[in-house]
């Protein structure tokens, strides 16, 4: 089982995390593409703060995830070998109906939009972190100049 | 050990994972009414308009009965439970015993009180089967009426208007989603649907549907008539109890269940939309709704049957996750409340601006109730904060600041292994101005 | 941590009443968009983030221990702190020249000012070499030149103006760390230059370059700026006004003069005395006619000067953190603003939402879409007829007005003259105060205010409330100022809040507990006060009873005012950290080495009673050295 472990007091706030994980994420992987885009950067890792101190919230992975109890269209799963919840490489498929954003108590989720110009086939996704499955290390982990993320499997 | 579900849809199937998980060897049994292999109730409205096929209504796999083990009985109806025997009567008059029951019939459509409801191009929009019938007949169709507005009434009339019927929605109320949006957010999501033309008639109940086979169109206060090909009813559910309630078993507006989702029969669980649940937002009962609980109802109840204890006692009344066309919208636990209302222990606090808005009700420093439209970022955490009756107190200005998140609440783990090692004192304290550079250890 | 404090709001009620009125309406004030900013980098908050070449940004981690120039922590820190230093004295002396620009334009003849003070200009022009006798314009044209010429020339010639008027106990200390600066926008060019990429990497080197500038911002920056401004629009007297945003008057035309050059104001409050402008503000609908106030340091000065405008000029309205709170009220006719510390939201987002009319008077205050109306001496006149004309034209567009109605008053104009006025005619009534330990001290509260740490007055606020109850006299300058003044802490009801000792000083001489000394530039005549009490004494201001503090400190200028401060010899408190945590030997260097060197050293602390306690102590040891009872 894998999950993303914080080492809170060394982070800076740099957010080099969240940009690193928008970009992984992101069709071209150019930072002024997806700056320009509609939705601009959607990182799945969030640098929130406790007034000026920087927290990065993480989604857990979590053992039995409410995100996967509320999902309509059974796309939510959690992978029985590497323990990772998402929603996308599944035959069920995402139809953005939010269940999920409105479940999970760390609000790790997120909404994206449609392009109103495509095709009446494409539903907004639920966008969280899938915790790169194209990388040996996750983008935010590699990413980050201060050693607070660390990859933990169990 | 035998266990017998009874229903085919979101309870059913998550109990039957539960035990499954739990109990490797026991003989696990669904019966179902419905024709259909498990498929998600909610998205037959993606159905109706043509973005999704019928394979993607499947919310598991073709091969999860078989995966599971779990011996899957369709198109059976069970007609009576004989709980001295522990057996089940079908409708084929065959028989089948159990050690562990559950019941998962969910609820049905209620048939308003209007006349000809039996014409041909009159359908409830509640089943797959309701659905292909619609899906068949809206070719030929340009003018639809929906009554009722509620979550059902407000999918059906999006999906039909997406498919350029030109559509009407007719509403007892005033305004749509009255059971589950205040009167701003509704208003909302009204425009939102307006804007692929579909209009509303609020405040209307005096309704005919005319026609001589087929219905042709609805009357309204007598006089409006609208023409219509097709109308969908959707004016709200009727529980399906009638099992239990001939079962002896205790039921008043659904089935009642103890916090191990146990009826006043031991054996007898049940779990979905055919039970009462004690909201804690509100401290009322209510039947519950929502396909969430129904998830999570069944894997509680599928683990008690399985001998794994379990306490079920966080039942939230209202949760809903919508997007229509544009515009998405949560609304979670008690926000009915209209800024008016002469609740005097309630708080308010409410944004609205540049299309969005964002209602919070508090009560005795607890968030009892919200409602986002236009912008749903962190929903669940707010709900995590109702659920868990979080004392907000310290916070209660913060509470709709864009830097407000769960990172105020980071020692609350939500019944979860939270990823923070320990922070040492000085990132805590006053100080940490001072000692940024020896807590980040450059 | 107690996560329940964090909230950052304004620290006055009507700060906050405002606050919610521009909520209302939809708009971001400076307390949402720093929170929107949060979390802020750490590794930019201490100092080792550097952005200056595109081999960068670099920051020092602990997977990088050098940027890719090579830098090292201690590099990245001392090259940025220089940088600021540049700019804030760049700033100060930008604001000297102008001022020397218009004294000379005045000797030819071509402005619209005159002379108020002919006995100083004599005086201190005499000090250079130019005849004190000579007629008056000579002299103002020959010391309006000089000035300007001694600003361009070069950094190996040092300044005269140093040599001649600063302290010889200081010029020594000076001599010996070879820190007398030349002409300071070449030192300003060379600094640019020391702290480009790969250039200088000796941190002692650079750190004592920026006590260069501050002695070349006290002497070419802000004793120009106070002392030419004496000469022209007259010095500081006490006199009491109100202040805070309740002063706007729903039924007059209100002309906020805005930034920190006074000598357009000074013509626009002698033009709008003027009948028939008065008339026409009436004839308008304003039955109370044309009043006009200050905002900023510009205001502070105007309200040093006031006694004599007490007929158009009706207070002092507040600082840098409200002005965005100030046009929320929809009763701001016109701001015209001048240089430094105008926010871009003003133009950008508050003035079209509410009907002010904005002007802007300098040329390097350009924002887009604003009215240029920009200074010369002899346009003067022309210009702050503009002003009243538009500003009376801009009160019939009003739509809803939000006063506060509270009014809180103050008072201003103290001054190193003025104080020896009110002592009687020589410091010594305040030396025989220290003695005695009736005045235990003095301690310097100046600077800006800030967001930072959630204080937007708060520490200011606290701070001066624990000196004074220490007995120890508070001098206000800038932001200060008016965060004091809003507080009622510079009137003389605020006695009662200072320790006995203290208070019954107070009292006798007739003075507040807190003297506001004016703007941000004032803090040349704080030096100035220094340097007298420490001659009247016979010692160098290192061993003077007196402490500085900045306790909000936000922007460039204060950083060069802080070298100033060390240089000159005195304990300066500053809150909150200014970047340079990231290299243990700057801090160092600043906070225990440097008082070797000059005198004078750093600490920061952001609780205000600690700090209170801080400052205590440092004068209680200075008293001791002097001999002094505690």
């Amino acid at each position: 089982m894998k999950r993303l472990v914080v080492d809170l007091q060394r982070c800076s706030g740099c957010k080099r995390c969240e940009l690193a994980c928008a970009l992984e994420h992101s069709s071209s992987k150019e930072y002024l593409d997806v700056f320009k885009s509609k939705d601009g950067l959607k990182p799945r890792i969030f640098v929130e703060s406790i007034g000026d101190r920087p927290v990065p919230v993480v989604c857990r992975h979590c053992a039995d995830p409410l995100c996967v109890s509320a999902c309509m269209a059974g796309c939510m799963q959690k992978d029985i070998q590497s323990g990772v919840v998402n929603n996308q490489g599944y035959e069920q498929k995402c139809v953005g109906c939010w269940m999920c954003i409105m479940a999970c108590p760390f609000g790790v989720i997120l909404t994206s939009s449609i392009d109103s110009k495509a095709s009446d086939c494409t539903f907004p996704q639920a966008i969280k972190c899938d915790f790169c499955p194209n990388k040996a290390t996750p983008a935010c982990v590699e990413a980050c100049p201060n050693e607070v993320l660390t990859v933990e499997e169990s | 050990m035998h266990y017998l579900l009874i229903g085919g849809s979101a309870a059913a199937v998550a109990a039957a994972e539960t035990i499954r998980g739990l109990d490797k060897e026991g003989l696990i049994t669904i019966v179902s009414r419905e024709k259909y292999y498990p498929y998600s109730r909610c998205l037959i409205s993606r159905f109706v308009d043509g973005r999704i096929s019928q394979d993607n209504l499947y919310f598991k796999t073709r091969d999860f009965f078989k995966r599971h083990k779990i011996d899957g009985i369709l198109s059976t109806e069970v007609k009576k439970i004989d709980r001295g025997e522990k057996k089940v009567i079908l409708d084929n008059n065959k028989e089948l015993s159990y050690d562990k029951l559950l019941l998962a019939t969910g609820a049905r459509p209620r048939l308003p009180k209007i006349d000809n409801t039996d014409l041909k191009g009159v359908y409830f929009f509640h089943s797959l089967e309701d659905a292909s019938l619609i899906k068949e007949e809206l070719v030929k169709i340009t003018d639809a009426v929906v009554i009722g507005s509620g979550f059902v009434g407000l999918e059906a009339a999006y999906a039909l208007a997406r498919r350029r019927l030109k559509v009407t929605v007719i509403e007892r109320c005033s305004q749509v989603l009255p059971n589950q949006m205040d009167t701003i957010a509704a208003r909302i999501i009204q425009q939102d649907l307006e804007s692929l033309g579909v209009e509303f008639i609020f405040n209307e109940s005096a309704i005919v549907i005319n026609g001589e086979e087929r219905v042709s169109g609805v009357t309204v206060s007598d006089q409006d008539y609208i023409p219509a090909g097709l109308v969908i009813l959707a004016t709200g559910t009727v529980v399906n109890k009638e099992l239990a309630q001939e079962a002896g078993l205790a039921t008043e507006n659904g089935i009642l269940v103890n916090e191990f989702l146990q009826t006043s029969e031991p054996d007898i669980y049940a779990a979905g939309d055919c039970i009462e649940i004690q909201d804690i937002t509100s401290g009322k009962r209510v039947v519950s709704a929502t396909w969430f609980n129904a998830v999570l109802q069944g894997k509680f109840a599928g683990s008690n049957m399985a001998s794994f204890s379990k306490r079920y006692s966080i039942g939230v009344g209202i949760q809903n996750a919508v997007q229509f066309h544009q515009i998405p919208a949560i609304s979670y636990g008690m926000a009915m409340l209209d800024t008016e209302d002469p609740h005097s222990d309630y708080e308010v606090v409410a944004i609205e601006e540049k299309g969005v808005y964002k209602k919070l009700v508090i009560r005795e420093n607890r968030l009892c109730g919200i409602i986002f439209v236009g912008d749903i970022s962190k929903a669940g955490f707010y709900a995590a904060l109702i659920r868990h009756g979080v004392d907000i107190s310290k916070h209660k200005s913060k509470l709709l600041d864009p830097d407000f998140s769960y990172a105020y609440f980071k020692e609350y783990d939500f019944s979860e292994k939270p990823p923070y090692k320990k922070v040492n004192l000085c990132w805590d304290s006053q100080y940490w101005w001072r000692e940024k550079v020896r807590c980040m250890g450059i | 941590m107690d996560t329940g404090a964090y909230r950052n709001q304004p620290f006055d009620e009507l700060s906050a009443a405002m606050h919610k009125v521009a909520h209302k309406d939809n708009l971001d004030t400076i307390y949402e968009r720093f929170a929107k900013q949060q979390p802020q980098c750490a590794f930019g908050a201490i100092g080792v983030c550097c952005t200056l070449c595109t081999d960068g940004p670099c920051q020092i981690t602990r997977k990088a221990k050098r940027g890719v120039c090579g830098a090292s922590s201690d590099l990245m820190v001392a090259r940025n702190l220089l940088l600021k230093c540049s700019q804030g004295t760049a700033a100060n002396v930008y604001h000297a020249r102008n001022v020397a620009r218009t004294l000379k334009a005045i000797g030819e003849g071509k402005s619209d000012y005159e002379i108020k003070d002919e006995q100083k200009l004599r005086q201190i022009a005499s000090l250079f070499g130019i005849d004190g006798n000579a007629p008056i314009n000579k002299i103002a044209k020959d010391f309006g030149e000089f000035f300007i010429n001694q600003i361009n020339s070069n950094d190996y010639e040092p300044l005269k103006l140093v040599e001649i008027v600063a302290p010889k106990r200081r010029l020594e200390v000076w001599k010996r760390l070879d820190i007398i600066p030349g002409g300071p926008n070449s030192e300003v060019a060379t600094a640019l230059s020391k702290a480009m990429t790969n250039v200088n990497n000796d941190v002692v080197d650079l750190l004592l370059h920026c006590l260069r500038l501050g002695i070349a911002n006290e002497y070419a920056g802000l004793f120009g700026i106070t002392t030419l401004q004496e000469m022209i629009i007259g010095t500081a007297k006490p006199n009491k006004g109100e202040v805070n945003i309740g002063i706007l008057d729903k039924d007059a035309v209100n002309i906020v003069m805005h930034g920190h050059q006074p000598l357009l104001a000074i013509k626009v409050l002698e033009i709008a005395r003027d009948k028939k402008w008065q008339k026409k503000a009436k004839e308008t609908g304003a039955k109370n006619g044309i009043k006009i106030y200050g905002s900023l340091c510009e205001g502070q000065q105007i309200f040093n000067i006031a006694s004599e405008y007490k007929d158009v000029f009706f207070g002092q309205i507040g600082n840098w953190i409200q002005q965005e709170l100030i046009i929320a009220t929809g009763a701001v006719d016109a701001l015209v603003f001048d240089y430094n510390c105008v926010m871009p939201t003003i133009s950008e987002e508050f003035a079209p939402r509410y009907h002010t009319k904005l002007i802007s008077t300098d040329k390097t205050i350009r924002q887009a879409g604003v009215e240029r109306l920009e200074f010369e001496p002899d346009k003067a006149v022309w210009i702050a007829e503009q002003i009243l004309e538009k500003a009376i034209i801009s009160f019939g567009k009003r739509s809803e007005v939000n006063i506060p109605a509270v009014k809180y008053s103050a008072i201003a104009g103290f001054t190193t003259e003025s104080v020896v006025s009110a002592l009687g005619g020589s410091v010594d009534p305040l030396v025989e105060a220290i003695k005695s330990n009736s005045v235990k001290g003095i301690c310097a509260v100046v600077g800006c205010t800030t967001v930072r740490e959630f204080q937007s007055g708060r520490h200011i606020v606290n701070l001066a409330r624990e000196l004074i109850k220490r007995d120890i006299l508070v001098i206000g300058a800038g932001c200060c100022s008016s965060a004091m003044q809003n507080a009622n802490l510079m009137s003389l009801e605020a006695v009662k809040e200072s320790g006995k000792r203290l208070a019954s000083v107070c009292s006798a001489i007739g003075v507040p507990p807190c003297l506001s000394y004016g703007s941000c530039t004032d803090i040349g005549k704080i030096i100035n006060t220094a340097v007298s009490v420490a001659d009247a004494l016979g010692v160098d201001i290192p061993s003077l009873p007196v402490v500085a503090s900045a306790p909000e400190y936000m922007e460039q200028k204060a950083v060069a005012d802080a070298f100033t401060a060390v240089a000159f010899g005195l304990t300066l408190h500053l809150a909150p950290a200014p970047p340079v945590l990231g290299s243990p030997l700057v801090t160092k260097i600043l906070t225990e080495d440097v008082e070797a060197l000059t005198g004078g050293k750093v600490f920061v602390e952001l609780q205000p009673e600690k700090t209170a306690g801080i400052i205590e102590e440092v004068i209680n040891k200075k008293r001791q050295s002097l001999g002094l009872k505690i």
